[in-house]
């Protein structure tokens, strides 16, 4: 009998044979670790980039959307368990889409990118790895939702095929990720900063929960290191909670704590601050950061107005947002 | 005569209430199942099956357990 240990993210199980990691997807086959929702996606869908959400990341445009079962975190408010906390074996829909069929799928729906997200994508590693890769082939892109405990080495490489991340700063609090998540902070620090230094499009979002994560002292702080660590046009996305899974005790997050938080990070010197999961508010769409234009008006996941030049500045003053605001940014302009 | 229309008018309004009942039920099996249609696999090609037992990376034998 040999165990393995997996070394893809903190928690470094170590797997008897014919076990599971706490992921439930990987599993030791006669001493070899194996990825088993490879090419089995068990939720796919187009959506608008604006719901991962990337609003500084080809606004606008449709993304090929996938997940498998399973996730590395236990977060008691999970608004996906239904797909992340169970094994492959429990989905009532696994779909066969291994990479190449993935990458077509997503040309023929003519979509600019492709998102691993829904659930934890860094649990199906590979299956992300190979189809990133086919999808640059394509010129396609790549965006990563995720909530970043993982391990250095491994992020590391995959951020040569990744083009855009956006990143679940869960609470700046060590003790919050242990309740509520099952997970620590600091490997999600170093992970923010490993993405930021590899270059790939980072944007952060924190899910703001009523007494739990909601003090503006600890708001304050998650935005001064977003801020000294990943930079002042770093956008961060304060959401509002929604009563999930096994988090039903609390109430849905007050409209005045989000734009007390919002404040907060203004304060903080943070450029792009938004509000999350409230329609209609002012706070959904971009403003220069120089002169408070109007540059991107949002309802929801519709953009109703947009100001911004082909380059990405402002038609004002000529402040360049941070951003990618095409693809060609990324691929050259397409023949 | 009153009598007799009513219970046309009814019937034909049962019939419509019905004939709408079937045809959200007809919708929502069609929405429901839509995904599994889209991505099903080409003709030849054997349907999905879990698991896939990929190769994993980032790992190492551990001898001390087990």
């Amino acid at each position: 009998m040999t165990a393995v240990t997996c070394e893809l993210c903190p928690r470094g199980c170590v797997i008897p044979e014919g076990g599971a990691g706490d992921c439930r997807i990987r599993v030791n086959l006669g001493g070899r670790l194996r990825a088993t929702t490879y090419g089995r996606p068990s939720a796919v869908h187009i959506d608008p980039m604006e719901k991962k959400p990337l609003y500084h990341f080809l606004p606008g445009t449709p993304v090929f959307s996938i997940a498998t079962a399973g996730c590395n975190l236990h977060c008691l408010n999970c608004q996906n368990w239904q797909l992340s906390q169970r094994g492959g074996e429990e989905m009532e829909q696994v779909f066969r889409l291994d990479p190449p069929e993935l990458v077509r799928v997503a040309r023929e729906e003519r979509c600019y990118s492709i998102a691993y997200t829904y659930s934890d994508p860094i649990v199906f590693y590979e299956y992300v790895q190979d189809s990133a890769e086919l999808a640059h082939e394509a010129q396609i892109a790549n965006c990563f939702v995720t909530a970043a405990y993982i391990n250095q080495r491994p992020l590391r490489r995959l951020c040569r095929v990744l083009d855009a991340v956006n990143a679940d700063l869960k609470a700046f609090d060590d003790g919050f990720y242990r309740r509520v998540n099952g997970g620590t902070l600091k490997p999600v620090l170093d992970a923010l900063v490993a993405v930021r230094e590899e270059g790939v499009w980072l944007e952060v979002t924190n899910l703001v929960i009523p007494t739990l994560n909601d003090e503006p002292a600890m708001i304050h702080r998650l935005a001064r290191w977003v801020h000294d660590e990943l930079g002042a046009g770093t956008p961060l996305h304060l959401s509002r909670f929604q009563p999930q899974y096994r988090m039903r005790n609390l109430p849905p997050t007050p409209v005045e704590t989000l734009d007390r938080a919002r404040r907060e990070a203004l304060d903080a010197g943070l450029e792009h601050v938004y509000v999350g999961n409230v329609l209609g508010h002012a706070a959904n769409s971009t403003y220069c950061p120089r002169d408070g234009t109007l540059l991107i008006g949002r309802v929801g996941f519709m953009i109703t107005h947009y100001a911004l030049t082909a380059d990405g500045r402002c038609p004002g003053c000529n402040e360049r947002l941070p951003g990618v605001w095409r693809s060609a940014e990324l691929f050259g302009e397409r023949p | 005569v009153t009598t007799v229309i009513d219970r046309r008018l009814a019937r034909q309004g049962r019939r419509r209430v019905l004939g709408l009942l079937g045809a959200l039920g007809a919708l929502g099996l069609l929405l429901r199942h839509a995904p599994a249609w889209a991505w099903r696999p080409a003709p030849g090609q054997p349907a999905a099956r879990w698991p896939s037992l990929h190769e994993a990376a980032f790992y190492r034998p551990d001898d001390q357990v087990g």
